[in-house]
């Protein structure tokens, strides 16, 4: 369960104030697989970072099955990211010197502990994202969709709770990105992770079971629908 | 353009002032050596020569005698010859300004009279110096001073100078004062005058003379006059004109310079990896900017001039804080090289420095040249910029594509050509090629960089990630990716390094040798020399005290010896002639074949001589072949019985026996030190003190005890190699700064990759670790590289630059405590250099992450 109590988060530029998110509550049901939708600039990265760990809010709260990850210090939020959340980003963000299946062990490892004991899932997940035999190559030897399956694969290798996925498909030709979106909420239904997807694609959107629309930092409707592939 | 310059250029140097500076001092390092060497080489040789001159005056030949001179008869011998017009006779002796004044004094003995034709005195004139002239022919104890030396001891008219000359000590009465002209002027005032009768006296020299100086009647050749002298004169008598003293000089100076020049282009060979650094940071940091002056119409050319322009400041900055670094370098290189002239040639006191444009220019050149070529490939990176960078702010991540086979291959034959001409044999005495092969392998090992670096990493890479974890593999990881900017900074680490390494080799490589001979050689309990002894070892040891050693209780043998410089052909060398029987029986000489009591012998009985291998090297003579020595008795051809290893001088050095050295030296009676072998049970302290007792109160001598000569020779061994190590540290520190430049650089480079390790749940302890983990690989690398590297130019050092130029056997030893000092240093250092790339990888706040592209 996410809940979302009048977040805000404002910057500053220069003398201007810019309101990126306003005054959101909201409440995401555990496996729920939920995609928000809005124009560019509406504050659609600005809440997934918030939600994902990365920067804090001027006020409100953000409770990860009742913690509230607002309160949390430095390190305890860095072990949030690292354990509970999985991100998947627009420009897919693989590190350039690991390998297909480094980069997918790359969270379990910074937990200190060696990738080789976790190559089971590794392979496991590789093979969901039918990537298995490119597990030994580098991110510039494959395709951009293949990298944003790695990605998709990398944000479950924790088992997170919940994985965030900002425009995965803003980068890759419609085709492919039906792929990635197909692959993200089977498996999403597979591990009943909490998936939330900012986009403003339609289509992308399609996949979700519930859509949530921004505008100007707020959420101004939800929309439940049932038979979301 | 200049405005662009303006703008851009200015702006930015300015808010990285650290970066500059640091450029600016790797370059100034590389001119500060170069200009100090060669403004103290040129700065002993001007005051060498404003010397010689000086004290010639108007002579147009100079009669010249060697060791305690020739007798006085030959005064008349020389006035009366053909084509001489005026002749006068010159007494030099080097004393020592007794305490507190404690300053070397060239005492000139000289007739007032025939003097008066061929310099220029002037005295200071006042009422009391009315007549000062005419005192210096009645009274006998009458001595004239510079101005400039008696006011910086505060000394007045008719004060007294007490001076040590040899073992006396002696004293004057200060009866004028000469300007700071003509002859005056040499060793930068420190001289006094006697007339040449008190002198005779006051140095037990009476009825010889040093010097006579000759003016010729016009129209004689002066060729013939040296002729028919010569053929008037002993042998070891020379008849020369006064700059051909000069010659001779410059060739030794010259080896001197040098070794040390090879240390300024090793620094600025290191300014050139400085330069890339700063620049390829500047183009990198400003690619946005670049792309947006492509976008607005700026030419490539344009762009290229920009970035070179930038580095010709540094650059040129760099040069002139060089000038100013090199002078007080020259300070402090001309004091030694002034030691050594005056070791074996003449007493010279340099203190003033004359700098010459040239050698400002010949500089400041190659340190442009260095800017340019550091600047070049960054530059020229910089150029292709496109326009359309500008839109993709900050992720294109650019490799300059390096074709690693290809560089490893120029290496390769860059070494391969450094080690042809190892084995060329030197020019005109100088290892010319030597150093060109020096400069070669700094080349190819830096060609070779990315490979090894490629290949170290490899090796490395496991127990990284075995140790390190995910840090350490990605680290590794990092450093094998980012070749292109890493392979530059260690390079230059390396060089330092190598620099380092190859010099500390050499120094203690020698200096073991050193001390394994001084262990042998100086074999006796006590050594006695005159106190006065500055150079030109002139003065002897009271005969009366050298008589009396034999009987002091506690003594089994006295060996006495002679040293008198001579001249061998075109070289200077020393002759020690010794007690062989004594020296045979409780000493030692290290031969460098044959048995040393046979070689002894030899020289005993059969008149023959050793020499030093230095001479050997120098006159190309060895066991079995004959020298040519000048005696008083004629030039002899005397045998070589044997070779030996000696470190004393950069000269070279003869030995032979007391009774070969009396018999073509009769007239000298001198013993200019004394060696004393104890009984196993006396006291050196009490003998010691014994000696002290039967000196009389005009006498001074040192007594040192064969524990303190051997650590007075080491210590003037450590002195002189001192400046290298500083130079070195100092190389080293610019360096590391290097790898700081680059990890900012790098970090820099990577900010999308920190940004999504942190998003995806790195700690900033993580993340900092693998920077200064791959800090730490870094200074590994550059370590083993630099070892490698640093013990291939040691042994050139060694076998071929030190061969050549001096000529000493040097056994080559690594030592092992060195190379580990030099780890755990090297490491420390980058270490701490990752800290402040580390700080500013993690500066970045993880939100941006999402936004970044
Ligand atoms: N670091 C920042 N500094 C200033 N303004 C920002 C920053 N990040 C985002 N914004 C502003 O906040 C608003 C919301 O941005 P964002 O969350 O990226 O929207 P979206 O992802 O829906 O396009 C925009 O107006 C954007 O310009
Ligand atoms: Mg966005």
């Amino acid at each position: 369960m996410i809940e979302l109590e009048s977040l805000t988060k404002t910057y500053t530029l220069g003398r201007q104030r810019i309101v990126a998110v306003s005054d959101v509550s909201l409440r995401i049901r555990p496996g729920e697989f939920t995609a928000i939708m809005g124009k560019s600039g509406c504050g659609k990265t600005t809440l997934l970072s918030l939600m994902g760990g990365l920067d804090r809010p001027d006020s409100g709260h953000i409770r990860v099955n009742g913690q509230d990850i607002t309160q949390l210090a430095d390190q305890e939020l860095t072990r949030y990211r690292r354990d509970q959340v999985g991100i998947i980003f627009q420009f897919f963000n693989l590190i350039p010197i690991l390998t297909v299946a480094e980069n997918v062990a790359l969270p379990y490892s910074l937990q200190g502990k060696s990738s080789a004991d976790i190559w089971e899932r590794v392979q496991a997940l590789l093979r969901d994202v039918d990537l298995l035999e490119r597990r030994e190559h580098y991110p510039h030897e494959i395709s951009g969709g293949e990298m944003q399956r790695v990605a998709i694969a990398r944000a479950l290798i924790n088992r997170p709770r919940l994985v965030l996925a900002d425009e995965p498909t803003g980068n890759l030709d419609s085709r492919t990105g039906h792929q990635v979106m197909e692959i993200m909420a089977e498996l999403s239904d597979r591990h009943k992770t909490t998936f939330i997807l900012a986009t403003h694609s339609e289509e992308a959107a399609s996949y979700a079971g519930r859509r949530l629309l921004m505008r100007d930092g707020s959420i101004r409707s939800v929309e439940e629908s049932q038979e979301g592939t | 353009m200049l405005r662009l310059w303006r703008w851009f250029s200015f702006r930015h140097l300015r808010s990285y002032k650290g970066r500059a500076l640091l450029c600016l001092l790797g370059v100034a390092l590389g001119v500060a050596v170069f200009i100090g060497i060669k403004t103290a080489a040129s700065s002993a040789m001007s005051s060498f020569q404003a010397t010689v001159t000086s004290l010639a005056g108007t002579a147009e030949l100079q009669v010249i005698g060697q060791g305690t001179g020739f007798p006085e008869g030959l005064y008349a011998t020389v006035v009366s010859a053909d084509g001489v017009r005026a002749a006068t006779p010159v007494l030099e002796f080097n004393v020592l300004a007794a305490p507190p004044l404690d300053e070397p004094l060239l005492m000139l003995g000289i007739d007032v009279f025939s003097d008066q034709e061929f310099r220029q005195y002037q005295f200071i004139e006042s009422e009391q110096t009315s007549g000062a002239i005419l005192s210096f022919l009645t009274e006998p104890g009458a001595v004239a001073l510079t101005e400039k030396f008696a006011e910086r001891h505060g000394l007045n008219l008719n004060d007294q100078l007490e001076i040590f000359a040899g073992s006396k000590r002696l004293t004057f009465t200060l009866r004028t004062l000469l300007k700071l002209k003509g002859p005056a002027r040499a060793l930068e005032g420190n001289v006094a005058l006697v007339d040449i009768a008190t002198a005779q006296e006051a140095f037990d020299r009476i009825g010889r003379l040093d010097r006579i100086d000759l003016l010729l009647e016009e129209k004689t050749s002066t060729k013939m006059v040296v002729e028919d002298l010569r053929k008037l004169l002993p042998a070891d008598v020379r008849v020369e004109e006064p700059n051909q003293r000069l010659g001779r000089i410059q060739e030794m100076v010259d080896a001197y310079r040098l070794n040390l020049l090879a240390l300024s282009l090793i620094a600025l060979f290191v300014g050139i990896f400085l330069i890339f650094n700063a620049v390829a940071f500047a183009v990198s940091k400003r690619r946005f900017e670049i792309a947006m002056l492509r976008v607005l119409g700026t030419q490539r050319w344009q762009i290229l001039g920009l970035f070179l322009g930038e580095a010709l400041i540094v650059g040129l900055l760099g040069a002139i804080l060089g000038v100013g670094l090199g002078l007080v370098m020259a300070k402090l290189a001309l004091k030694a090289m002034a030691q050594t002239i005056s070791e074996l040639y003449l007493l010279v006191r340099a203190e003033t420095l004359t700098l010459s444009p040239l050698v400002i220019l010949l500089g400041t050149g190659p340190a442009l040249g260095v800017a340019l070529l550091g600047g070049l490939v960054p530059s020229l990176e910089a150029s292709r910029t496109l326009p359309k960078e500008a839109l993709y702010r900050g992720t294109l991540e650019r490799r300059l594509h390096m074709n690693i086979g290809k560089v490893s291959l120029v290496g390769g034959v860059v070494l391969a050509l450094g080690y042809l001409c190892s084995q060329q044999p030197p020019v005109d005495g100088l290892p010319i090629f030597g150093f060109v092969a020096a400069f070669l392998i700094l080349a190819g090992f830096s060609f070779l960089a990315p490979a090894s670096v490629l290949l170290v990493n490899r090796v490395l890479a496991p127990v990284l990630a075995r140790t390190f974890k995910l840090e350490g593999q990605m680290a590794s990881r990092y450093l094998g990716r980012s070749l292109n900017r890493s392979a530059v900074a260690i390079a230059s680490l390396m060089t330092a390094l190598a620099m380092l390494i190859s010099i500390s080799i050499l120094i203690l490589s020698f200096r073991q040798t050193v001390v394994v001979w001084t262990e042998q050689i100086i074999a006796a309990d006590i050594y006695i020399s005159p106190a006065g002894r500055i150079t030109g070892q002139r003065g002897g040891l009271p005969s009366k005290l050298v008589d009396s050693l034999p009987q002091l209780p506690g003594v089994t043998a006295v060996e006495r010896l002679t040293e008198t410089p001579i001249r061998i052909g075109e070289v200077v060398a020393l002759l020690d002639a010794t007690d062989l029987v004594v020296k045979e029986k409780f000493g030692r000489i290290m031969y460098r074949r044959g048995s040393s009591r046979d070689i002894m012998r030899r020289c005993r009985e059969q008149g023959q001589v050793s020499i030093s291998e230095v001479l050997s090297n120098r006159l190309g003579l060895g066991e079995g072949d004959t020298i040519e020595i000048p005696t008083p008795k004629g030039v002899e051809s005397l045998v070589i019985a044997g070779v030996f290893y000696d470190y004393r001088t950069e000269g070279g050095m003869v030995i032979m026996d007391q009774s070969t050295y009396r018999r073509y030296w009769p007239e000298d009676r001198r013993y200019t030190s004394v060696a004393l072998y104890l009984d196993s049970n006396a006291d050196p302290e009490e003998v010691r003190a014994q000696i002290r007792r039967n000196l009389d109160q005009s006498q001074e001598v040192f007594i040192t005890s064969n524990r303190e000569l051997r650590r007075e020779i080491l210590r003037i061994f450590d002195q002189t190699f001192s400046i290298t190590y500083a130079l070195q540290i100092i190389a080293i520190v610019v360096a590391i700064f290097g790898i700081v430049n680059t990890l900012i650089l790098l970090v820099r480079e990577r900010e999308r990759d920190i940004g999504v390790l942190k998003a995806v749940g790195a700690t900033n302890r993580q993340v900092q670790r693998m920077t200064v983990l791959e800090a730490g690989l870094m200074g590994f690398i550059s370590f083993v590289l630099g070892t490698v590297n640093g013990i291939l130019l040691s042994l050139l050092l060694i076998f071929v630059i030190n061969k050549q130029s001096f000529g000493w056997t040097i056994q080559f030893s690594i030592p092992p405590g060195m190379l580990g000092k030099t780890l755990i240093l090297v490491l420390v250092c980058s270490v701490l250099a990752g800290i402040a790339p580390a700080r500013a990888a993690v500066s970045k706040k993880v939100s941006e992450v999402m936004r970044l592209e």
